[in-house]
């Protein structure tokens, strides 16, 4: 059934159909309208799932990943400072190898104080050992939070995994979604499946001290897990579009638009992916022979599917809604650390909210595709959609 | 303008103006949940901030044949539906970015008003106390404000599409007050000639 829903309203839909047992969320915004319409479908005995009233972000991951461990399937949603207070506990939870699905509506971090989206907090979370998807649409939010639960809970990967959306982009925007019927759901996600139960009756001792060896190899099994789902999203993927919804492509881990036949590539992900398809349809129409690679896993990190879509370009721009101050964006180092060519730039954009759409995306192609040509199309830049005053080297005596 | 709606349309850009408590994301929404039930594309969404009862707020709504795949908020708006006609003295975003020829202006005003675009009023306010229509001292003119935006739009979004939104939205008598206020401004709004 076609619905005009909010990304909020989208992913609770999803936690409905995914027949979640307990949810326990801390509200703060973008996401807090997932929790209220949780409640709104509890309250209306839609769904017959637990949820938890907690006291904060580290709360709400402890008691999820206590619901869990007892063997149930749990969501819970953050974002911003509410992820970061939870950050000890999103670690903790990959490591117990126990399926977790948790939705992050991205949000800048103060201080000063930013309501506004960007990804910073969800690249945060990139060595903690979940997987990570990062929707551009709505309906891809609805999409990979079914997945999820299946991909979490399939034998070959039994991790956590988180997905991103943009906050108040798609949170917040009421938007055509398509909504699959619980038989749909129900042909594709079967009972939950988990490594292991802690049963009060038969304590056991858990996560208590490991030797160096014995620690570094359960590392590195979850490092191997990850690299190995790579697969398995693939298989769910085609699973999903076959028997739930053909809507979007799910068939590989991250998507490409005009690429094939481009000389020169860009690089993002999240909502602004639209924006920017159509500043390409621009650019193309005036000859500039442009493409899109969007990336939706960040973990695991498709190599074979980054390699083969750049591997013949001239230049390639990676756009960054975060930063790694002092350094370059998460999702640059990313790219530049698979595929090595003479031309890679980085524009920092976005951030704290400050509004990127099509005709920004136009003005920072144009520039880049002017610098590639001339062959200097590369470093760090940090991109403003008007002018701006120069940003001053700042000290703490100039404060005062 | 309009008539061309039915057979070419790409993309319908219309922007919301009003002040924090008046219901303008909600009538954004509830506009697009109307097109929806048509089979039409649409995303509506507000500015992001922290609202605040009183302070100038604007709301975005698209409606497209084909899928839309911006998002960033509207600045060349086809039209501007503005729920609160002080707002035209106070800020010049209600009137941002219109085009002076094709632009069009919806304003919740009992008097016509002179503006260098294709201008309409309905009395909004004057509909809502009427009926009744009052919540803490508060006319409710937001989706009063649609029933004279869909006479407008040459019912594109259809007046049935509408109240059935309303239906889902708001139940009792709240929705039946509604949507006696949706017909009235349906009826009720005036502006130039040709097109009303």
């Amino acid at each position: 059934m076609m619905r005009i829903l909010t990304g909020n309203e989208a992913i609770a839909q999803a936690v409905k159909l995914s027949k979640v047992k307990v949810s326990a969320i801390y509200p703060i915004t973008p996401q807090t309208g997932i929790i209220e319409e949780l409640a709104r479908l509890k309250s209306e005995g839609e769904i017959d799932a637990e949820i938890i009233r907690v006291e904060s972000e580290h709360s709400a991951m402890a008691a999820t990943l206590g619901a869990a461990l007892a063997g149930v399937r749990v969501f819970t949603a953050t974002g911003s400072q509410g992820l970061f207070y939870m950050h000890e506990m999103v670690w903790w939870t990959a490591g117990t190898r126990i399926p977790v699905v948790m939705v992050v509506g991205s949000r800048a971090l103060g201080p000063p104080w930013n309501l506004w989206n960007e990804h910073t907090d969800f690249m945060n979370e990139r060595d903690s050992g979940w997987l990570m998807a990062y929707a551009s649409t709505p309906q891809e939010a609805f999409d990979l939070v079914v997945q999820a639960f299946r991909i979490s809970e399939d034998d070959r990967v039994f991790l956590p995994m988180m997905v991103g959306m943009d906050g108040f982009i798609l949170s917040h925007s009421k938007t055509n979604v398509y909504l699959p019927t619980q038989e749909e759901v129900d042909s594709f996600l079967p009972p939950r499946r988990q490594p292991y139960i802690i049963d009060p009756q038969e304590a056991v001792g858990m996560g208590n001290i490991f030797p160096p060896l014995e620690y570094m190899k359960l590392r590195q099994s979850i490092d191997s897990s990850i690299k190995s789902s790579v697969e398995v999203i693939k298989e769910v993927g085609i699973e999903y579009n076959k028997k739930v919804s053909p809507i979007i492509n799910y068939s590989t881990l991250n998507t490409t638009y005009r690429l094939e036949d481009a000389d020169y590539a860009v690089v993002l992900m999240g909502a602004w992916a639209g924006d920017a398809m159509e500043a390409i349809d621009e650019l193309r129409r005036k000859g500039i022979n442009i493409g899109l690679l969007r990336i939706r896993y960040v973990r695991p990190w498709a190599d074979d599917e980054v390699i083969s879509a750049l591997k013949d370009k001239k230049a390639v721009l990676v756009v960054d809604r975060a930063a790694s101050l002092g350094r370059a964006g998460p999702l640059y180092m990313e790219v530049a650390s698979t595929t090595h060519l003479d031309q890679m730039e980085n524009v920092i954009t976005g951030i704290g909210g400050v509004s990127i759409g099509k005709e920004e995306f136009i003005k920072m192609f144009s520039e880049f595709v002017e610098e590639a040509k001339r062959g200097k199309a590369n470093g760090v830049k940090w991109f403003y959609p008007q002018e701006v005053e120069k940003v001053e080297l700042r000290v703490p005596k100039d404060l005062e | 303008m309009f008539n061309k709606l039915h057979s070419g349309l790409l993309l319908l850009q219309i922007r919301f103006h009003g002040r924090g408590g008046q219901g303008v994301v909600t009538a954004s929404h509830l506009l697009a949940e109307a097109a929806g039930y048509q089979g039409l594309y649409t995303v509506a969404f507000p500015i992001y901030g922290a609202e605040r009862r009183g302070a100038e707020i604007e709301a975005y709504c698209r409606i497209s044949e084909t899928p839309i795949r911006v998002t960033s908020p509207i600045e060349k708006p086809d039209m501007s539906v503005i729920l609160d006609h002080t707002l035209l003295e106070v800020s010049k975003n209600p009137l941002r970015g219109l085009d002076k020829g094709n632009g069009t202006v919806l304003v919740n005003s009992k008097k016509p008003l002179n503006l260098d675009y294709k201008t309409y009023y309905v009395d909004a306010t004057g509909i809502a106390i009427s009926i009744g229509l009052v919540k803490s001292g508060w006319p409710l003119v937001n989706v009063v404000m649609l029933g004279a935006l869909i006479r407008v739009l040459n019912d594109y979004v259809k007046l049935d599409s509408l109240k059935k939104a309303i239906h889902e939205e708001f139940s009792g008598n709240i929705a039946e007050l509604n949507i006696k206020g949706v017909e009235m401004a349906y009826k009720g709004v005036s502006g130039v000639l040709q097109y009303a």
